[in-house]
This record gives structure tokens, sequence and C-alpha cells, in this order.
């Protein structure tokens, strides 16, 4: 006997049930997928993050330090400042006291403390002693106390003065 | 369509929706969360990081300025004191008598030495060029004493050195 009809295999699901788990695995790769990308992204920032978060640690030490340098740096200026200061102050100060002295009264001693100046010299008189001499130190000195010794050569005088700034 | 394929189509639908939901709730929600947490860290963290980098940036900025305006008096301050180089540098502009250490005292950032400087000259002049081009370590103090004896100008001062403190 010969038959036209061949034998079919009997599949184990039919086309419809085929399609329906071809989709359903379609569906659930790409959910899987798409987890998997986020997943990864995830741990990408993550790492990234660390990096980031150790580079800042690292900037804000680097800051502490420059900020202490600066610190330390802005002090020692400023008594660089302070010293510079003083020292031009002193000598112009100094300057101005012999350029006060007329050049009839000769100068035997001079100290200048911070707050007071002394000077011990001569005169030929008291005149000129009271003209010359202490009407230009009394611009820049307050209060003066002067004794007279006589001798020879006119005057001795000691004279001790309060400065009027404060130095 | 026949009644059991229906049937069996609303049944994969439902496993499908199921699946998805639970799916979409276990893993996909989780991963979508993570990565979000991840990203919404890393943005903040890369706002930290701009905002340390421009202040780093700008304490740069300011520190090499600082350190370009202060280079010509910082050198004095770092240098350790030299007793030779500053009687040089007396004897350059007067006739050294004597130098004495009358204090040395450490503080926080330099330590400063006083000296005792007894010295002769023809000229308050000298003392004049010699406190000017005194370095920017050196501060003359009071009292500043001068006594004119057998045609010379006896002067004595102080003098503070201050060095930094090298750590």
């Amino acid at each position: 006997m010969y038959s036209f009809v061949y034998v079919k295999k009997k599949k184990l699901f039919n086309e419809n049930i085929r399609l329906w788990l071809i989709f359903i695995s379609i569906v659930v790769l790409i959910m899987l997928l798409f987890s998997f990308i986020l997943l990864y992204k995830a741990k990408i920032y993550s790492q990234d993050n660390k990096y980031i978060i150790s580079k800042i640690l690292q900037e804000k030490k680097q800051i502490l330090n420059l900020k202490n340098k600066i610190e330390l740096i802005k002090k020692e200026k400023n008594l660089a400042l302070e010293i510079k200061a003083n020292n031009d102050m002193i000598n112009s100060f100094i300057q101005n006291i012999f350029d006060l002295v007329p050049d009839e009264i000769f100068l035997k001693k001079v100290i200048i403390q911070k707050d007071k100046l002394y000077i011990y010299g001569f005169t030929p008189s008291k005149e000129i002693y009271n003209k010359k001499f202490l009407v230009s130190f009394n611009h820049i000195f307050n209060q003066n106390k002067t004794n007279f010794y006589r001798n020879k050569y006119g005057y001795f005088f000691e004279t001790r003065f309060r400065i009027k700034e404060d130095r | 369509m026949t009644k059991k394929v229906v049937i069996r189509n609303f049944i994969f639908f439902i496993f499908f929706m199921i699946l998805f939901y639970l799916l979409l709730i276990f893993v996909l929600t989780p991963s979508l969360k993570k990565y979000q947490k991840s990203k919404f860290e890393y943005t903040q963290n890369l706002i930290t990081f701009n905002k340390v980098q421009n202040e780093l940036n700008k304490k740069l900025v300011e520190f090499s300025y600082l350190t370009n305006e202060t280079s010509s008096f910082m050198a004095f301050l770092h240098t350790k004191f030299d007793k030779n180089r500053i009687v040089d540098y007396i004897n350059k502009y007067m006739t050294l008598i004597s130098i004495k250490e009358i204090d040395n005292k450490k503080f926080n950032i330099f330590t400063k030495k006083v000296f005792l400087i007894k010295a002769k000259t023809n000229t308050p002049i000298s003392l004049y060029k010699f406190i000017y081009h005194l370095d920017k370590n050196i501060n003359i103090k009071y009292p500043i004493k001068f006594d004119y004896q057998d045609g010379n100008l006896y002067i004595a001062f102080r003098l503070e050195f201050f060095s930094i403190n090298q750590k």
C-alpha cells in the first residue's frame, strides 16, 4: 500500500503557544537586559563616585594646606611690613631731630626713647635756645623741662621732651 | 477561533501580565532605583567637586600672587641668623664697638633675637643710611642713644632679628 499523506511529527507546542512563548521570552529578555544595563551603569557611577570623593578629599586637604600656607605668608608679610614701617619711621624721626637743631646749638648727648626724648647740649644763650631750638621742637613734642647750667661757652642745657605721637 | 484557543490566549495573557509585573517590581524597579541613586550621588558629588576645584584654583592663584609679591623679603625671613653678616653690615656704615645678645624668644611662627649694638661714627648720616638699608627682617628699636665725645659720635641702639621657625 502506498499512502500520499506523510506522517507529521506532532509538535510539542502548537503555533499559537509558540508565538506566546517567543513573545514572553523576548519581553523577559528585554527587561532583564534593561535591568542589567541599569545595574552596569549604576556600578560605573558608583566607581566614578568613589574616584570623585577621593579627589574631593584630596583637594580639600590641598586647600587646607594652602590656607595654612597663605595665612603664614600673610603673617610673614605683615611682620616684614611692620619692620619696614618701623625702621622708616625711626629713621625719619632721627633725621627730623637733627635737622631741627640750629647751627648755634651744639648737641652733646641725645637719648630717644619710645615716648621721651632727652637732649643735652650747649647753647650760647637762653634766647637762642628758646627762639631757635625750643620753638621748632615744640611743634613735635608736648611737654618739656629744661635745666640750664652756666659755663664758659654759654649754657649747658638738659631738656626732656614728651613725644606727642605714640611710637 | 475556537473557544479553547481563546481561553488559552487569555491564560497566556494573564501569565504574561503577572510575569511582566513581577519582573517590573522585583528586577527592573530595584535596578532603576539603584541607578537613579548612583546617578544622583554622582551628580551631587560632581557639583561638590567643581566647587572644591574652583576654591582650590582660587587658593592657588592667591598663593602664587602672595608668593611672588613677598618673595623679595621672604628670603630674609627664612634665612638663619648670621652674626658675622651683621657685624660686616654695621662696619659698612659705622665702626662697631660691641654687639651683645640681650634677648632670644621663640614665638609661634618666628624667633626674635635682640642685640644691643654700640658703634661709633662721624656723622648721623651713617646711621640714616644704615637704617635705610637694613634687611627686611631687622628692626631697629628704642632707646637710641647718641653721645658726642672727642670728635666721634657714639651710638647705642637695639636691633631685633626675626627669622621664621623652620618646621
